[in-house]
């Protein structure tokens, strides 16, 4: 679905900042119903859900940024290693494309959080976007949990 | 080439060589064993046979070699050498290797046989690997031959009665079965809410034909021990050789049978535990001549079914743990402190074996000893939900007793809550239950700070969930204890609630979450929820068993007398169990002998219309198709009868198990047996013999006139 360089995003908003990901990770969205907390898991995996009769791990994006977790409006699923994950946010916006082009890099003032999962900064009509890359969002996640294997 | 054939071909050709080994060794045994030598020629025959029709060029030489050895001994021109067995093996594992390679990359591989091939073919020659028949007569005959070509996988007509099918479609069969299960649960709890009764009988007919759907595929996925217990003796053999000490090794049990994935999961610990037997249980010829045993080392595997786990049992006849020198080394490595040094019994001692790194092997050899091992044969274990004891005998020998749960997919659990959160615990872990509010023979106590269960007497660690997973508390979150079992070791676990027991369908954790030691997978529940899946043994992490004896004056569990219990099947789920005084008797249902009054069943028992009462999840069981059905007569003040599957034993058990909460119709679950079960709940029972006393006064007086 990229045309040159161009990557479509879908943007989604958490605690007020807009962020977005890439929609070829993206394999569903939804409402997410109730989430069972996992007990001694770290901050940014929320707990575990049922979706449709399958169990997938739940990533509040507002923690993982240190932003103070809320209840979340919408998942966005993606797969990984086998897996299936549900990134939780406030709410999801357009699928909009971003240029390679444009990205800029993020001010190195934003926090180690945001920054060891971003992949660039985007202008869009609205204002900047952070484009999330889910692989390093995991492998973070990963190395805050003893002994996982993402 | 089409490969679906050739995958059938490796498959098959696999267990062929599979049976060789073992026959082979048979055969080593009883030279006479004509049957043996049959059937070897014969599926080394197929198999030179069908790989000419594939032109496998390589495996048809090598079966051709091989052969062409057995040619002589079946026709009783020689006799099989010590050497002409080790030369068969050789080629046997040569055939495997390149099996394998077909399987994995459809090639042969190139290396060269020569060597193996020159070698089986003078082995049938000149070469002393066979020896000349002795004089006498022997019975190895062509005609000896004939019975053995019947295949025990065919029926006397031909038709196959068996059919070869593709783990990955009983695999996606099982993960079917078990969404219904999990829509099951869901649609008893949602019509155990809103009690829609129009639903209920359609309902409990799902629910029995989706447990016996279950059964069906768990069945068809199961595979017997011997599968990986004959390859055992193959290995006894090699290591024999190896360490320069006559073995033997015997199998039992190999018919039990056990999940194929549970299967693959035991076979790397199986083949640890025997290795390690052949390498420090059994001494060396000398030191157990010296010891006035047989030269021979024994080492026994031994499968057997009890309730809803198996055991394997893997036993020498060697020296024994040195358990005087485990505790110097658990001393020296800071393992054990001084004074738990003295004080450490037996038991306790031969559990430092399984710690890692913990190897008392004088010499490190090639075998076993390297340190490694037995750590990781608990380990595997314990990922299944299994687990492994030594129990060790100076100068008589050692035991390795393994535990292991029958299936990965779906297993009974409890349910239970804590911190405001549901959780799921294996039954294969919970020895009892108990509420210690009341209860004079249980008791939460402190020690320097430290939490402990007294019960009967005995004290064991003891912890709360709650706490141990930083969840919020309320009380002191010792509400229902559940006793815990892991291998020898017992602990309690606090808990709030003990909610229900359930045939739980394990989900596997994501890869972010398998690192945690404290949860084994997810479930979901009844109501569509996600519950966590404890892992017994890791929440026990940094917990310090006490020797098992019971401590002080107090200590007296043999005094309580035991109580007798009849078990019962009813319905999916655990097996069900009452106090066997609370049992009239039991009586075997005949056709026609339920009715239906206005009100309810009723069941006419020498001339007495007494009501029936029914569980859920056992309402339609149709009795026009089940003529085998029992009532069980309770001795209540009034009567009434209990419909049930079947009356299974009576047995022993505890005088008085602790009684969970909020379960009804479930008093509680107790282990009877070896196997956990729901004990039913007599108040609850009463009541509704009382209810239904009222209902049946109708058609009773029609029975009366």
């Amino acid at each position: 679905m990229t045309h040159g360089r161009k990557v479509l995003a879908l943007t989604l908003t958490a605690a007020g900042q807009r962020l977005a990901l890439p929609v070829a990770a993206v394999q569903d969205v939804f409402r997410p119903g109730p989430i069972t907390p996992v007990p001694l898991a770290p901050p940014g995996l929320a707990g575990v859900l049922n979706l449709r009769g399958r169990v997938v791990t739940a990533i509040d994006l507002r923690a993982v940024l240190g932003l103070s977790p809320w209840e979340a409006g919408v998942a966005v699923i993606l797969e990984a290693g086998g897996d299936r994950y549900a990134i939780l946010a406030d709410a999801a916006g357009d699928v909009v494309p971003l240029d390679a082009a444009c990205a800029q890099p993020l001010p190195p003032t934003v926090g180690a959080a945001v920054s060891s999962v971003a992949s660039g900064l985007y202008r869009l009509d609205e204002g900047l976007v952070t484009l999330v890359d889910p692989g390093r969002l995991l492998a973070r996640l990963g190395s805050e949990t003893p002994g996982a294997a993402a | 080439m089409d490969d679906d054939l050739v995958q059938e071909f490796v498959a098959e050709t696999a267990d062929g060589l599979a049976e060789v080994d073992g026959l082979l060794l048979a055969l080593e045994r009883d030279p006479s064993d004509a049957d043996a030598l049959a059937r070897i020629f014969r599926i080394v025959h197929t198999i030179k046979g069908t790989c000419g029709f594939f032109g496998f060029a390589r495996l048809e030489a090598l079966a051709h070699a091989a052969e062409s050895l057995l040619d002589p001994l079946r026709s009783g021109e020689r006799v099989l050498t010590p050497a002409a067995t080790d030369l068969l093996l050789a080629a046997l594992d040569r055939l495997r290797v390149i099996v394998t390679a077909l399987r994995d990359s459809g090639q042969e591989g190139e290396e060269s046989d020569e060597d193996l091939i020159a070698q089986l073919l003078a082995g049938g020659g000149s070469d002393p690997a066979s020896a000349p028949v002795p004089a006498q007569p022997s019975t190895t005959g062509p005609d000896a031959a004939a019975p053995a070509e019947g295949d025990s996988a065919n029926r006397a007509d031909g038709t196959p009665s068996h059919v070869r099918v593709r783990v990955d479609v009983l695999e996606s069969l099982m993960a079917t079965v078990s969404e219904l299960v999990l829509t099951r649960n869901r649609l008893t709890q949602i019509a155990a809410q809103t009690g829609a009764d129009a639903f209920a009988l359609a309902l409990a007919r799902l629910s029995h034909v989706t447990g016996e759907l279950q059964d069906g595929v768990m069945r068809a996925r199961m595979q017997a021990v011997g599968t990986i217990l004959h390859p055992l003796t193959r290995l006894a053999r090699d290591l024999a050789r190896d360490l320069g000490k006559p073995l033997a090794l015997d199998l039992g049990g190999e018919e039990v049978e056990l999940d194929r994935q549970v299967l693959e999961r035991i076979k790397d610990p199986l083949t640890h535990l025997v290795r390690n037997a052949a390498d420090h249980g059994i001494e060396t010829p000398q030191d157990r001549a010296a010891a006035g045993k047989p030269q021979t080392g024994r080492i026994r595997v031994t499968a057997r079914a009890e309730g809803g786990h198996v055991t394997i049992e893997v036993a020498d006849d060697g020296r024994g743990l040195d358990l005087d020198a485990i505790r110097a080394k658990a001393l020296a490595r800071g393992l054990l402190s001084e004074a738990a040094a003295s004080t450490a019994d037996d038991r306790q001692l031969a559990d430092l074996v399984f710690t890692p790194g913990f190897s008392t092997a004088a010499a490190v050899t090639s075998i076993s000893g390297r340190g490694v091992g037995m750590d990781v044969v608990r380990r595997n274990l314990e990922e299944i939900g299994g687990s492994v004891e030594a129990v060790s005998s100076p100068g008589q020998g050692t035991r390795f007793r393994m535990k292991i749960p029958l299936t990965l997919a779906i297993v009974p659990a409890l349910i239970l809550e804590a911190g405001g959160q549901r959780f799921a615990l294996p039954q294969l872990n919970v020895r009892e239950l108990v509420r210690p509010a009341g209860n004079p023979d249980a008791r939460v106590e402190d020690i320097h700070g430290m939490p402990v269960l007294t019960l009967r007497g005995r004290v064991h660690p003891l912890l709360s969930l709650a706490r141990r997973l930083d969840l919020p508390q309320d009380g002191d979150g010792f509400a229902t204890v559940i006793l815990v079992e892991i291998g020898a070791d017992l602990y309690g676990l606090g808990v709030d609630a003990v909610l229900s027991t359930d045939e739980i369908v394990v989900k596997p954790l994501a890869g972010l979450l398998r690192g945690l030691a404290h949860v084994s997978g997810t479930t979901i529940l009844g109501d569509g929820s996600v519950a966590m899946i404890l892992d017994a043994a890791g929440l026990a992490a940094g917990l310090t068993f006490a020797p098992a004896a019971p401590l002080g004056e107090d200590a007296a569990p043999a005094a309580a007398p035991a109580r007798s219990y009849l078990t019962l099947r009813l319905g999916a789920g655990a097996n069900r169990a009452l106090p066997l005084d609370a049992v009239d008797r039991v009586h075997q249902v005949a056709r026609g002998s339920l009715a239906m009054s206005g009100r309810g069943e009723v069941a006419d028992i020498d001339g007495t219309l007494v009501p029936v009462i029914r569980l859920a999840g056992a309402e339609d069981i149709g009795f026009a198709d089940h003529d085998a059905q029992c009532l069980v007569l309770l001795s209540g003040p009034v009567p009434a009868a209990l419909a049930v599957d079947a009356v299974l034993d009576i047995v022993e058990g505890p005088p008085e198990p602790a009684v969970a909460e909020g379960c009804a119709p479930i008093a509680a679950v107790m282990r009877l047996g070896g196997e956990a079960v729901d004990l039913l709940d007599l108040a609850w029972l009463a009541d509704r013999a009382a209810a239904r006393a009222g209902d049946s006064r109708g058609p009773r007086r029609e029975a009366v006139a």
